[in-house]
C-alpha cells in the first residue's frame, strides 16, 4: 500500500516532501507509519504515547485532524491515503 | 575611485583589493560592494550570535554598523563571544566590540549603543538603518524588536541558539510571516543561564552574516518564509516552511492561509 506524505518541512536527502510511503503490507497503522519518519528524522518527536509529540503543531489524514481521528494512532491506513504534517518550531532563546 | 552605479558609492583601489574575493563572485561584482558600503546594519546583541555577525559583516565592508548590548563581560561570555577577551572583562560589550571591529576594518563607521532594547529605546535606534540582525539572548526583548522592525518596514535576519541547536529566518516586513507568526508568545519563564557552544552560535551567526550580505547586494535566494533549523548534535538540518498567523498582533498576519493543507 502506498500512502502519500506531505509536510511543512524537509531532510535534504532523507525526507523529502510530498513523498510516497511504500508498505509491502496492509494493515498499517498511523502509528507505524509515523514510527518511520520519526527514526528517519532524528531532530523531531512526532508522537508520545498515544498523542502528539511537543514538535508537531497539527497532523491531518485524509484532511482530518488528528484530534478527530476517534482511533488516533491505531488508526488504520489504507491505499491512497494522504498525511500532512506540520512541525511547531519552538524558540531557541540564546545568543 | 569607481563609482558603482544606483548607489552613488564609490569604491577606492584599495577597497577595490581588500574585497577582491569577494567582488570576484559575478552576482555580487562592485556593484554589490558598493552597495554594502553604502548600508547601515544594527546588531541586536553582540553576544555568541552578534560577535560573529559583527565581526563579518565589518570585514566584508558595510559602511556602518550600530552594535547595541546593555550589558557587560563576564568571564561565562568567552567560551563563545569572540570579540571579548580576558582583558575585556567588566567592560561593556559594545565598546570592547567597537574597539576591536575599527581595528579589524578602520574603514568602518561602528557606532555603539550601550543600553536595554524597550518600546522607549528602540525607535531612535532603528532611525536610518537598512537591515537589523537579531542576535539577542532572550524572546521578550526579540519580540519588542520584532514589532518595531515590522513597523518601520525594516527587515529582520533572525537567529537563536541552545546547546548545539541553532536557527535562523529572514523576516521581511509585509511580505513573509513576523517572528510573533513563527513563534507566538508564551508565558515568560526564566530558565536561567541557556546553554551554548561557541561554534553553534557561530555557524548560526554565520548564516545570518551572509543572509545579510544577500539581503544588501540583492544576490541569492533569501530565508524568507523558510526557517532553517539546525541540530549540531544530530547533524541535521531542517528547512520549515513558516506560515503567517491569521490574528498576528504584530503583523495583522499578511498572506495567512488556513492551516496548510
Ligand atoms: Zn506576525
Amino acid at each position: 500500500m502506498h500512502i502519500s506524505v506531505d509536510a511543512n518541512f524537509t531532510l535534504k536527502g532523507v525526507f523529502e516532501t510530498p513523498v510516497q510511503w511504500s508498505f509491502k503490507r496492509s494493515g498499517v497503522t498511523l502509528r507505524e507509519l509515523l514510527r518511520e519518519i520519526d527514526q528517519r528524522v532524528h531532530s523531531i518527536t512526532i508522537f508520545r504515547d498515544n498523542d502528539l509529540g511537543d514538535d508537531i503543531e497539527e497532523i491531518w489524514l485524509n484532511g482530518k485532524r488528528f484530534f478527530s481521528l476517534g482511533e488516533k494512532l491505531d488508526t488504520p491506513l489504507k491505499d491512497g491515503d494522504r498525511l500532512k504534517i506540520a512541525l511547531y518550531m519552538a524558540p531557541l532563546g540564546g545568543g | 575611485m569607481r563609482n558603482s552605479g544606483e548607489t552613488g558609492v564609490a569604491l577606492t583601489a584599495e577597497e577595490l583589493e581588500r574585497y577582491q574575493r569577494q567582488i570576484l563572485h559575478a552576482p555580487f561584482g562592485q556593484a554589490g560592494q558598493a552597495r554594502l558600503k553604502a548600508a547601515h546594519v544594527l546588531v541586536a546583541g553582540v553576544g555568541g550570535l552578534g560577535s560573529p555577525v559583527a565581526m563579518y559583516l565589518c570585514v566584508s565592508g558595510v559602511g556602518t554598523l550600530t552594535v547595541v548590548d546593555a550589558d557587560v563581560v563576564s568571564i561565562s561570555n568567552l567560551n563563545r563571544q569572540l570579540l571579548h577577551w580576558e582583558s575585556d572583562i567588566r567592560a561593556r560589550k559594545v565598546d570592547s566590540a567597537r574597539g576591536k571591529l575599527v581595528e579589524m576594518n578602520p574603514r568602518a563607521h561602528v557606532e555603539a549603543i550601550g543600553e536595554r532594547i524597550t518600546r522607549e529605546t528602540v525607535p531612535s535606534m532603528l532611525k536610518g538603518v537598512d537591515v537589523v540582525v537579531d542576535c539577542l539572548d532572550n524572546m521578550a526583548s526579540r519580540y519588542i524588536l520584532n514589532q518595531a522592525c515590522v513597523d518601520a518596514g525594516i527587515p529582520l535576519i533572525h537567529g537563536g541558539v541552545y546547546g548545539m541547536m541553532g536557527q535562523l529566518t529572514t523576516i521581511i516586513p509585509g511580505k513573509t510571516p513576523c517572528l510573533e507568526c513563527i513563534f507566538p508568545r508564551k508565558e515568560e519563564t526564566d530558565q536561567g543561564p541557556i546553554p551554548v557552544f561557541g561554534p553553534t552560535a557561530g555557524t548560526i551567526a554565520s548564516l545570518q552574516a551572509l543572509e545579510t550580505i544577500k539581503l544588501l547586494s540583492g544576490v541569492g535566494k533569501l530565508l524568507a518564509g523558510r526557517l532553517l533549523y539546525f541540530n549540531g548534535q544530530e547533524m541535521e538540518c531542517l528547512l520549515v516552511d513558516v506560515q503567517s498567523r491569521d490574528k498576528c498582533p504584530i503583523c495583522g498576519g499578511v498572506g495567512a492561509k488556513e492551516g496548510i493543507m
